[in-house]
């Protein structure tokens, strides 16, 4: 264990036994009570100098419409592209997705049409050998699944039923623990494939060669990390000696696989604790003091903020304002009932005020009330300020994913580096409500999808028998819907295989299948309207009911009433246990999460009128939040309603976007912070999943549709990410501002 | 054989409407219970929907049914550092005083701390019955001379004042919320007049002023009420301060 003899200092473990990087993480992280006190006032000079060159940067993308550059002649690959720098004297930690900041590349891997359609949408022309390659010699995993689909998978996507599927984009949501790369260095880490490899059994079933085919294509993509690295002067082979390397090295993991994959979420696991180990002993040995170790996390944050994917129009409706997740969790507590609060859980908090805020990273709390007051109210204090936090239960994924779990894109727990997810988008369930009042047939086009089943009778709605029809749909469906994601990730695996980020995982692995949900709170109020009021169906000519008069009052979801939030749970219930009938690609578990991304607008697009009252066209509710304005019991009683949605149904996540004025808040700082840090206890309290918390005056953001140029860095959170407001189109806005904002009347 | 109720388990309270959080009707994170009727007639009144019972501007509901509600935000009054618990607002708490009575009962049992926001407009021997279970009370005095506050509620001050005085002689706490009409009750000689007459009580904790809004008008303009103060503008910050000081001459605790 030559290599790792340098690290005397620190605690030894199973981690020098075997790749363990959360027992590293244990053995020799140091919890932190104290408050805020020991940051720095200001960002270094260095950092300022980087961060007001970004800015120029982000100003002049803006003016030139969304993209400053594009790179449509290479493929991108680990090794493409030479060292890229910002402000290379100023840079404490380095490297960029190309040799130029903000530059997008193409990686046509995940589809060429694709491709072709977003370089030219920004006036660039596709190389025409690249275009020739990925049509003529080489597949792409838009191509296969294509090949594979039914007429029935066809129709369903192109009606709007299942949507947002990553079969014309990189699944992403996949997290590999770069920490990895500083804590072993990358010659450890090939010498444990290595080793599996060759202690794999010599039967060559399909899966075996399949995993050794996949191992090797592992131990590549390493060695090509290497060289990457290298390009930048840095010799990742060995473990990190130093924090600067630590954080160096983690990030040259992280970035080596955002130039590989252009997943829809490209997430970071926790990195607090374990910085914070390298950063306190550094500090403790007089190689760094509190301004030179808040300027590495500046930097790396810096780093965060400024990857760019190459997007589709198409892409842009559904997740919009140019989001790539890089989410990391912060703090959490551990198996053994210590805290994992650190000093650098607060220096990462802390880069909202050196750098303001930003929705890269996304910061995501991962909360207990065991977390130290000290440390909740300072994260509380920060999200009155800058809205760029979300918030999710640490109780309740503590006991199903350890202590050593990211988070990835929104609202998704999986164990680091032993847990892989096949993300499947969602289902537009309000359709499939409509579809199943219409006997199988979609009610904009007319078209039978689903089977026949005759038109419902009678001049009023009645519950058990649109209920049962739902139920009778919604096998049909999921049964669809597996079999749908069965194909996109075979053929994911086979055609885009994420190298680096499975190389950074352990060789055998815990795989989720994760559906989605749109739609929840419009079907629970569709049929609490069947059932507690009067709802007439109104048929055209072609005798499909495409609209409903609504007569009298009925209970809606978001007013902590169970007669319509037991509704609502129900339906995640039956959605999941419908799922888990269908076996999944190798072997994952089913999961569902209730969250739409933007995508709550697209499908209030495709859906028509809807029980409720809600008319066609019109918006969804994002998540699982109550649709707008119905909540009105008041802030309580619609996070009441939400934490009620049972998360071992939607392990996936639970997205719930709340949006409150600050003055309601109350009075003085302090006292707001007190409110803010009681509402987040008390929700959680009630089991509930997640929450992004926006603290924001609707003027403002009126104003800013109308100024942009007085909010470059106007944050918000939307639905289990943060969006840079001026950069949603005009609809987007006007959907955020519609929301419910609690505020005292 | 069946049992009969007890008339106060039958007792139904006319609620207007649940507010699940509020951070601004006394200490901490308040779930705000506002009831329907209001012996009183507040010309620049916010919940003007809310003074006249009129038929289809309440529901009814028992004591019962209003605890379990306040019950399922229990979990963020003792989570919430500064606390928190149910506020009786309206409307006027009082108008309902039996109903009232029996919840204030109920949520003591419980050990839900408590908070009625009136205006005191109530006979001295309901305020003292009541205040036994009440933690606190918001007290709305609208003006302190007794012909203003005729002409801007219709009604008389004389009682309201015995029952602050009443309440601090019983040595309940409350907070004096006062809203600050530009040229109505900024008047600098009845300023002077109110803290003086404030500045003998000891459980007077904290005074709010309360910069007056205008967002109550679309409620007349929904009843089809004329609004009797067309023409004024909230307060500026000066006006705001200026009266503050007077407060703080006096070395009363004021918020605002």
């Amino acid at each position: 264990m030559e290599k790792i003899a340098h690290s005397k200092k620190f605690i030894g473990g199973n981690w020098e036994k075997e790749i363990d990087v959360r027992d590293f993480i244990i053995r020799n992280y140091r919890p932190y009570d104290g408050d805020a006190s020991f940051l720095t006032r200001s960002a270094a000079e260095d950092t300022e100098k980087v961060w007001s060159r970004v800015k120029n940067l982000v100003r002049e993308e803006m003016q030139k419409g969304g993209v400053l550059d594009v790179d449509s002649d290479i493929p991108s690959s680990i090794t493409t592209f030479g060292p890229g720098y910002i402000d290379k004297e100023h840079e404490k930690i380095v490297g960029l997705q190309t040799d130029a900041p903000l530059k997008r590349t193409i990686k046509p891997q995940g589809g060429i049409r694709m491709v072709e359609q977003a370089v030219e949408m920004y006036g660039y022309k596709l190389n025409p050998d690249v275009k020739k390659i990925f049509t003529t010699y080489r597949k792409t995993h838009n191509e296969a699944v294509f090949q594979v689909y039914t007429p029935l998978i066809r129709k369903l996507r192109s009606h709007g039923l299942i949507t947002g599927l990553p079969d014309a984009y990189g699944r992403g949501r996949i997290i590999g623990d770069y920490r990895r790369v500083a804590l072993y260095g990358v010659n450890r880490l090939i010498e444990d494939k290595e080793k599996f490899l060759s202690e794999m059994p010599f039967t060559m079933t399909e899966s075996n060669i399949r995993l050794r085919e996949e191992i090797a294509e592992q131990i590549l993509a390493l060695k090509e990390l290497k060289v990457m690295a290298d390009s930048y002067g840095y010799d990742i082979s060995k473990p990190a000696q130093n924090a600067q390397e630590a954080i160096q090295w983690t990030y040259f993991g992280y970035l080596g696989s955002i130039k590989e994959q252009d997943g829809a979420a490209m997430s970071l696991p926790g990195v607090d604790a374990f910085f914070d180990i390298f950063l306190e002993r550094d500090i403790a040995a007089g190689l760094l003091d509190e301004e030179s170790a808040q300027a590495l996390i500046d930097d790396f944050v810096i780093k965060l903020r400024m990857i760019r994917h190459l997007r589709t129009e198409e892409y842009n409706q559904l997740f919009a304002g140019d989001p790539v997740w890089a989410t990391t969790v912060i703090a959490g507590m551990a198996e053994d009932g210590r805290h994992k609060v650190t000093r650098t859980s607060y220096r990462l908090l802390h880069t909202l005020e050196n750098l303001g805020p930003a929705p890269e990273p996304n910061l995501t709390i991962l909360w207990s009330p065991d977390l130290p007051e000290n440390f909740r109210r300072y994260a509380a204090g920060l999200s009155i300020k800058t809205s760029s936090i979300q918030y999710e239960n640490d109780e309740l994924m503590r006991p199903l994913f350890g202590d050593d779990y990211s988070i990835s894109c929104c609202v998704s727990a999986m164990k680091t580096g032993k847990e892989m997810q096949l993300f499947g988008a969602r289902c537009n369930l309000a359709k499939l409500l409509l579809l199943a009042i219409n006997g199988g047939r979609d009610e904009v086009s007319g078209e039978q999808l689903g089977p026949e089943r005759e038109p419902l009778k009678g001049s009023v709605l009645e519950y058990d028998e649109v209920k049962e029809r739902l139920s009778f749909y919604m096998r049909w469906l999921t049964e669809c819907y597996v079999n749908t994601m069965n194909i996109i990730h075979f053929m994911h695996d086979k055609y885009n295989y994420e190298r680096l980020q499975m190389a950074l995982h352990d060789s055998e692995m815990i795989r989720d299948m994760a559906f989605g949900l749109a739609g929840l709170s419009i079907v629970a109020d569709s049929l609490s309207a069947i059932r507690y009021a009067k709802v007439i169906p109104k048929t055209d000519e072609r005798g499909l009911v495409v609209d409903y008069e609504v007569q009298g009052d009925f209970p809606k979801y978001g007013n902590d009433d169970d007669r319509v939030d037991e509704i609502a749970v129900g339906i995640v219930r039956e959605f999941t246990e419908n799922l888990r009938k269908h076996p999944a690609h190798r072997g994952a578990r089913h999961t569902l999460s209730i969250l739409t991304i933007t995508s709550n607008l697209v499908y209030g697009k495709y859906t028509g009128s809807t029980p409720d009252g809600r008319k066609a066209g019109e918006p969804f509710a994002p998540g699982a939040n109550p649709m707008h304005g119905r909540d009105s019991n008041g802030a309580i009683a619609s996070l009441n309603s939400v934490a009620k949605l049972p998360y071992e149904y939607c392990m996936d996540g639970i997205s719930n976007t709340f949006t409150i004025v600050p003055t309601t808040l109350g009075k003085d700082p302090e006292n707001k912070v007190d409110t803010l840090v009681g509402l987040l206890d008390g929700y959680f309290d009630h089991q509930a999943h997640h929450i992004n918390v926006n603290v924001l005056q609707r003027d403002i953001l009126e104003d800013a549709m109308v100024h942009p140029e007085k909010y470059p860095q106007l944050t918000i959170r939307v639905s289990g990410y943060a969006v840079n407001f001026i950069k949603l189109t005009a609809e987007q806005q006007r959907e955020v501002i519609a929301r419910t904002f609690h505020a005292s009347t | 054989m069946q049992v009969p109720e007890s008339a106060s388990g039958n007792r139904k309270g006319r609620i207007h409407s649940f507010e699940s959080f509020s951070a601004l009707d006394g200490p901490g994170i308040r779930y705000v219970i506002f009831f329907s009727g209001c012996p009183m007639r507040c010309i620049f009144c916010h919940n003007v929907d809310m003074g006249e019972s009129l038929p289809g501007t309440y529901n009814e509901y028992s004591v019962a049914e209003v605890v379990k509600r306040v019950e399922r935000a229990r979990a963020y009054f003792t989570r919430s550092r500064s606390g928190g618990g149910i506020t009786l607002s309206g409307g006027e708490p009082f108008f309902q005083f039996e109903f009232i009575l029996e919840l204030l009962k109920e949520c003591k049992r419980l050990k839900i701390h408590t908070v009625v926001d009136t205006n005191l407009y109530a006979s001295s021997r309901e305020i003292e019955e009541v205040s036994e279970w009440v933690d606190l009370f918001l007290v709305g005095l609208k003006h302190i001379d007794n012909q203003k506050h005729r002409e801007l509620t219709g009604k008389d001050n004389t009682l309201i004042l015995k029952n602050i005085a009443l309440l601090d002689s019983l040595k309940k706490c409350f907070w004096l919320r006062y809203v600050v009409i530009p040229g109505i009750t900024d008047g600098a000689e009845d300023i002077r007049q109110m803290v003086m007459f404030l500045s003998d009580f000891s459980h007077l904790e904290l005074v709010e002023l309360l910069p007056y809004h205008r967002l109550g008008i679309k409620k007349w303009d929904a009843l089809d009420k004329p609004y009797a103060l067309p023409d004024v503008k909230p307060p500026t910050a000066e006006e705001m301060a200026r009266v503050k000081e007077v407060f703080q001459e006096f070395d009363l605790s004021v918020l605002n």
